[in-house]
């Protein structure tokens, strides 16, 4: 499966659903995106963090240091109220936007949308 | 060592730069150790799990620099809002202690309004009558020249007098303590007109008054010297009458009016600002050539100090030139020359400065008032 460029403007989106159960550093929101795209999504690490600076700016992020596992200093990221509703009004927007391209991509000639038993 | 303020405040800036490029750099950091122990984990070599971590993260300086970038833009932001959020915080909390406790606010805001109100009313008054005595160019410099008795002014009383027209123009020829000497005469006359005959001020100046003033028409010309000496038949009317009389309209220039049964030639008009060097700014509504060959009258004369000469000095030279014009029985000059500031011209000058100071007065106990006020708030709050 070739691996896919993530669109403009959803790196910010993915990344707050990343945040959405529990506060996380830069590594951990990689790799829980590439764990939920199951490896298909083409990002640059160094995209991440430039999408929770951005974030962080917004107030839809608040970050803290703090220590992992491991006892090694990292920056966690933490979603807010904002952040939340944020998230959701863009995931509906986005559900929309998708199911109304490919309800374009799959129209019939006169521009009818695709039918079952057609 | 303490140093200096600004450089200081640099340095702080400098150093919370220097922060969050740090907490950047760290951030890296680890993110690329952290991924080079996945790979690892997942078997790879150890410089090649941390090449491949820097391939996935992107080409290191370029990504550094833009994520300096970011942050920087974030830190500036942010902390600017918090500057706000905090400045808005302060403000609803002071606003909401005012509303609690309405007696107390009522009675130092009165108190305050009081102080200023009272403060800022005397002030504009002294500012127009004192400071801004006359609305000349360099007003510092803007003397009256009056004459006094020589043995005179014993009784204490001050006896002022205008100097006669030949000694005036002496003094405006020779006199090098000034930068220009401007006799002017204040009159009435009477305005003809088809409809109805207006009661007018007239003005009558050099015209060297009007660079004296710092003004220029605005409509039309002045007077030239030439049709001052000859007394010439031109007036200029003010920016007033010229509204009021004439509607404003531009062809009244070249117009003939009729003053007191003389007609007279309008050859421009001189803005509202203009106004007669009398400490009382006495309106003028029509302008015209200074007449200097009734000996008997004196003028009234206003004139501008050269930068850097003396009252006592100039008044020296003008008692020269006088001396030299006029000769009196028994050689004795009767008359000195005084220099008067305008602002000493105003009968209630003394006053005044009493009254700003009473009323500066006034708004420091009001202010004391105040001061009061929380202390024995404070007081009554930690018992």
């Amino acid at each position: 499966m070739p691996r896919l460029p993530v669109l403009k403007g959803t790196l910010d989106l993915l990344a707050l659903r990343a945040l959405n159960w529990t506060p996380m550093h830069g590594f951990e929101i990689v790799t829980w995106l590439e764990r939920a795209a199951n490896g298909a999504l083409d990002l640059e690490d160094s995209a991440l963090y430039q999408a929770v600076y951005r974030l962080e700016e917004r107030g839809y992020l608040d970050a803290e240091w703090g220590v992992t596992e491991n006892n090694r200093r990292a920056r966690y990221y933490k979603i807010t109220a904002a952040g939340r509703a944020y998230l959701r009004a863009e995931t509906k927007n986005w559900a929309q936007y998708a199911e109304t391209v490919t309800a374009i991509l799959s129209a019939a000639k006169d521009g009818q949308p695709a039918r079952a038993d057609t | 060592m303490i140093r200096l303020g600004i450089p200081r405040a640099f340095r702080l800036a400098l150093r919370r730069r220097d922060k969050w490029e740090r907490d950047v750099e760290d951030e890296i950091s680890l993110h690329l150790s952290l991924r080079a122990e996945q790979l690892e984990a997942q078997g790879a070599a150890p410089d090649e799990a941390y090449r491949e971590a820097v391939r996935r993260f992107g080409p290191l300086n370029e990504s550094r620099a833009r994520l300096v970038d970011a942050a920087a833009h974030r830190e500036q932001y942010m902390r600017r809002s918090e500057f706000f959020g905090d400045l808005w915080q302060d403000i609803a909390f002071a606003f909401r202690t005012l509303g609690r406790q309405k007696g107390w606010t009522a009675i130092t805001v009165g108190t305050l309004t009081l102080g200023i109100g009272a403060t800022t009313a005397v002030f504009s008054v002294v500012s127009s009558v004192l400071i801004h005595a006359i609305p000349y160019p360099n007003a510092d410099r803007v003397v009256f020249i009056q004459q006094q008795l020589r043995n005179g002014n014993k009784g204490g009383v001050q006896l002022s007098t205008t100097a006669p027209p030949p000694v005036t123009l002496a003094w405006r020829a020779h006199a090098h303590s000034f930068d220009s000497v401007e006799p002017f005469a204040l009159g009435y006359a009477t305005l003809d007109s088809a409809t109805e005959p207006a009661h007018v001020t007239t003005t009558r100046v050099f015209p060297t008054f009007l660079s004296f003033a710092g003004s220029r028409p605005i409509a039309g010309r002045m007077f030239s010297a030439a049709e001052a000496s000859e007394r010439a038949r031109v007036a200029l009317l003010s920016e007033a009458l010229w509204q009021s009389r004439f509607g404003g309209r531009r062809d009244v220039v070249g117009r003939t009016i009729t003053l007191s049964d003389t007609t007279y030639t309008v050859i421009g008009v001189l803005p509202g600002d203009l106004i007669v060097p009398t400490p009382s700014h006495a309106r003028t509504d029509v302008w015209l050539p200074i007449d200097t060959t009734n000996h008997h009258v004196g003028l009234p004369t206003v004139a501008r100090l050269r930068r850097g000469v003396t009252v006592t000095s100039a008044e020296r030279e003008l008692d020269t030139i006088s001396a030299r014009t006029n000769t009196y029985p028994g050689g004795d000059l009767p008359y000195v020359a005084h220099l008067v500031k305008p602002s000493e011209l105003v009968g209630i000058h003394d006053s005044l400065i009493m009254l700003a100071g009473a009323v500066a007065l006034v708004l420091l106990v009001a202010c004391a008032n105040v001061a009061h006020l929380m202390l024995a708030r404070a007081a009554s709050r930690s018992l």
